[in-house]
């Protein structure tokens, strides 16, 4: 057990210390406030939600059921999220192959390994499930079993779809075995859950904003808790624990004890013919080449190919790129959108403004700018004493995310013209609204950049995700979207022609643009070669 | 050929790392740069190929300055750093490749370096597969192949034979002299006193960031039959204290 103790802890250190040093904050107070909004920020939300489906549930005279969806939606979340954790911590993680020399069981390697992605999903039961449980004890009375059953329910949660999640990938993996599978995985894997918060946030919408779905499939059959124990028993367990059974308390405790038994006896088998096999990897056929490339394609194409050759970079840019397009299929396929809204006469004065708002998408979400010299991390060095100037160095990184950004653009805008009525007029306005957007933020973001370098990461997702360039590039985003609101609220006159206030707009981020640009090319250069590892 | 002129550099206003070091290596020689733990050899090189900065002072790779003319400096020397942090996930030939276009190297020379250092470090075979695949001497052998493909008038080698098995070492050493007979230059830092005292035509030994003896072997043997690892610890023995 001590082993056991001593693994775990050093998992938790690892990954904690990993979320610590990516923010690089030295500020402990700064990093405690952003901590406190960004939970505020979430939990706010959650508290509503579960105070308005209280209340839909009061009505019918079944509150607890507050509980019930809201453990239900938190497992389904922490399912899908768990699977890209999952696959990090156990295909990606460079220990492996260290703890296997250790003179522990594989159970306690896995099981150890498996507690960061619990301290996660930890984190999201309480945002999601325990407000549920705060909401209900507040308006139908707390009683001790309430906050007992409820502390349980807190830590239990994360551990059924921990467990389904692992065996699932474990179990998969043993037939994905060769390491160029990896990446397919890992990107497969992402997918899913894009698109499922997607799906959970638009079906939770529609569920809190008609309470008369919940009272039609209330009164069906055998009501909604019926339905739902039909899919998903644990739920109902928990439920009814909640509410004092002890004989539920059981169930669902003991369910949990079933599946942590379950894992605990497939370790071994797992960690042999699954998770070494795979970091073993394999051997992949390729040709020697002798070409001659231009130093500007080859500077251009190694950042592009640090962002395709590695899983994390490719899937957070490609998720930035594609999101409005999963966004569209989910609410075409739930019924929730329909194209011929689009063709409407009511719709098209705000057909320019909602094609110009669609290709500027990447430029506002994609931020991968801010984080075009972080990416190299310790490989930095290498561009650093080859012999080009600075100027052509940081001409390179720019381009190739402005070009993604692009790209991205275009996609999106070949998808919308094949949706929405478009005239030539509305093409070009937008292309160019797309293009001058793309440029000044790419910049903005490049400068952030150069500001805050952080080069000394461990694992790529804190070089692009839980890295602060990125929460200030979005935040630079909100405050022009703020100026853009108070200019329409102090003049809404101004508005009235969306053509012309997106032309204008173009224009004013070309000159913020050329004059950016000249900063970063005359000031920041110095900066930049300042910057070591 | 590489001139260290009154260079300091302090981290933080604070520490000293390199100390007012006075420095110059000819053309043809090879100098080997030693020093305990900590004492600035790492610094020193990476104030050379221009990672960091210099504090105060110049350095001069053929005439040209490193701060004042870093693509000319640049274009002079190529090298190989003690932890072969490189971005991995491409394959072996991808960045053989893009080092050869960066220091402009035709297609025929390219190829003809290319087959020929490699296949003398074993690692050919393995060119078509991602770095990431590659051991930690496999990485060390693949920018040693990068670092000789431009034919750089100074080859700068921070602990070079760290990770390289014995064969690939001796392979690496002849390297260095082939290089230094064809009028090249070898700067290199090792705690490999053996190979040092083998190799170097000079030896400059660095010590809290202060240069405390430069000059050729036989010059520093007080006595006929000490060795290089006698005068190393002798003029470093205050540090066990």
């Amino acid at each position: 057990m001590k082993k056991f103790k001593s693994l775990v802890i050093i998992q938790l250190k690892d990954f904690l210390g990993n979320i610590h040093s990516s923010l690089n904050i030295k500020n402990k107070k700064l990093i405690q406030l952003l901590q406190l909004l960004i939970i505020g920020s979430i939990v706010a939300p959650s508290i509503y939600f579960s105070t308005v489906t209280y209340n839909a549930f009061a009505q019918l005279n079944q509150p607890e059921l507050v509980m019930t969806t809201m453990y239900l939606n938190s497992v389904i979340l922490m399912f899908f999220l768990g699977i890209p954790i999952i696959v990090s911590v156990f295909f990606f993680s460079k220990d492996i192959k260290f703890l296997t020399t250790l003179p522990v069981e594989e159970d306690k390697i896995i099981l150890s390994k498996l507690s960061t992605v619990y301290i996660y999903l930890l984190a999201i039961s309480g945002i999601f499930i325990l407000p549920s449980i705060i909401v209900y004890g507040i308006y139908s009375g707390i009683s001790i079993s309430l906050v007992v059953f409820g502390i349980i329910t807190f830590i239990l949660a994360p551990l059924l779809p921990l467990l389904i999640s692992s065996l699932l990938i474990l179990s998969l993996n043993k037939f994905i075995r060769k390491s160029k599978y990896k990446n397919v995985l890992l990107l497969f894997g992402n997918i899913i859950i894009i698109i499922a918060i997607i799906a959970i946030q638009m079906g939770l919408t529609r569920y809190a904003g008609n309470p008369e779905q919940i009272q039609n499939a209330l009164l069906n059959n055998e009501g909604l808790i019926g339905l739902i124990g039909i899919r998903f028993p644990p739920s109902i367990w928990m439920t009814k624990m909640l509410l004092g059974s002890l004989l539920d308390a059981v169930y669902f405790i003991g369910i949990n004890l079933v599946f942590i038994m379950i894992l605990k006896y497939m370790a071994r088998w797992f960690f042999k013919k699954s998770l070494l096999t795979f970091v073993e990897g394999g051997m992949k056929s390729g040709s020697i080449y002798y070409i001659k490339r231009k130093k500007g394609w080859q500077l251009f194409r190694r950042h592009i190919l640090i962002i395709m050759k590695e899983p994390t970079f490719l899937l957070n840019t490609l998720m930035s790129l594609v999101v409005p397009i999963l966004i569209f299929i989910v609410m075409t396929f739930s019924g929730q959108f329909s194209t011929e809204i689009l063709l409407s006469d009511q719709f098209r004065p705000f057909l320019i403004l909602i094609f110009s708002l669609i290709v500027i998408f990447p430029a506002i979400v994609s931020n991968i700018s801010s984080t075009a010299i972080t990416r190299e991390g310790k490989s930095f060095w290498e561009t650093k004493v080859l012999p080009i100037s600075a100027e052509l160095n940081i001409k390179y990184r720019m381009m190739s995310t402005i070009v993604i950004n692009l790209t991205g653009s275009l996609v999106l805008g070949i998808f919308s013209y094949f949706i929405l009525p478009l005239t030539f007029e509305m093409v070009i306005i937008a292309a160019f609204f797309a293009l001058t957007a793309t440029l000044f933020l790419g910049t903005v973001d490049f400068m952030i950049n150069i500001l805050r370098p952080i080069l000394n990461w461990t694992h790529p997702t804190a070089a692009v995700k839980n890295n602060m360039n990125v929460t200030i590039s979005l935040g630079i985003r909100v405050v022009l979207g703020l100026v853009i609101y108070g200019l329409y609220i102090l003049s809404p006159e101004l508005f009235t022609n969306f053509e012309m206030v997106i032309t204008l707009t173009s224009v004013l981020f070309l000159i913020f643009y050329l004059i950016s640009r000249y900063y970063v090319y005359n000031i920041m250069v110095e900066r930049f070669k300042k910057i070591s590892i | 050929m590489l001139k260290f002129k009154n260079v300091s550099k302090t981290y933080d206003g604070k520490k000293m790392a390199v100390n007012n070091l006075n420095l110059s290596v000819e053309r043809g020689e090879i100098f080997g740069f030693l020093g305990p733990n900590g004492a600035g050899k790492t610094t020193t090189i990476r104030m050379i190929t221009g990672i960091l900065d210099l504090s105060s002072g110049l350095i001069e790779v053929d005439g040209k300055n490193i701060e004042k003319e870093p693509v000319k400096a640049k274009n002079n020397f190529t090298f190989v750093p003690d932890h072969p942090d490189i971005f991995d996930s491409i394959n072996g030939i991808d960045y053989l490749n893009f080092i050869a276009d960066m220091y402009e190297v035709s297609k025929e020379e390219r190829k003809q370096k290319i087959e020929k250092y490699t296949k003398d470090f074993g690692i050919y075979k393995d060119l078509t597969q991602p770095i990431k695949s590659y051991s930690h001497g496999m990485r060390q052998k693949l920018l040693v192949t990068g670092a000789l493909l431009p034919s750089p008038k100074i080859l700068i080698l921070d602990e070079p034979l760290g990770g390289l098995d014995p064969r690939s070492a001796k392979i690496l050493k002849s390297m260095m002299r082939e290089h230094c007979k064809n009028g090249g230059t070898v700067f290199f830092s090792s705690h490999i006193l053996e190979v040092v005292e083998n190799l170097c035509d000079r030896i400059g030994i660095i010590e809290e960031g202060r240069l405390i003896a430069c000059d050729t072997l036989e010059n520093l043997k007080q006595k006929p039959d000490s060795t290089l690892e006698d005068i190393f610890l002798e003029l470093t023995e205050h540090e066990k204290i």
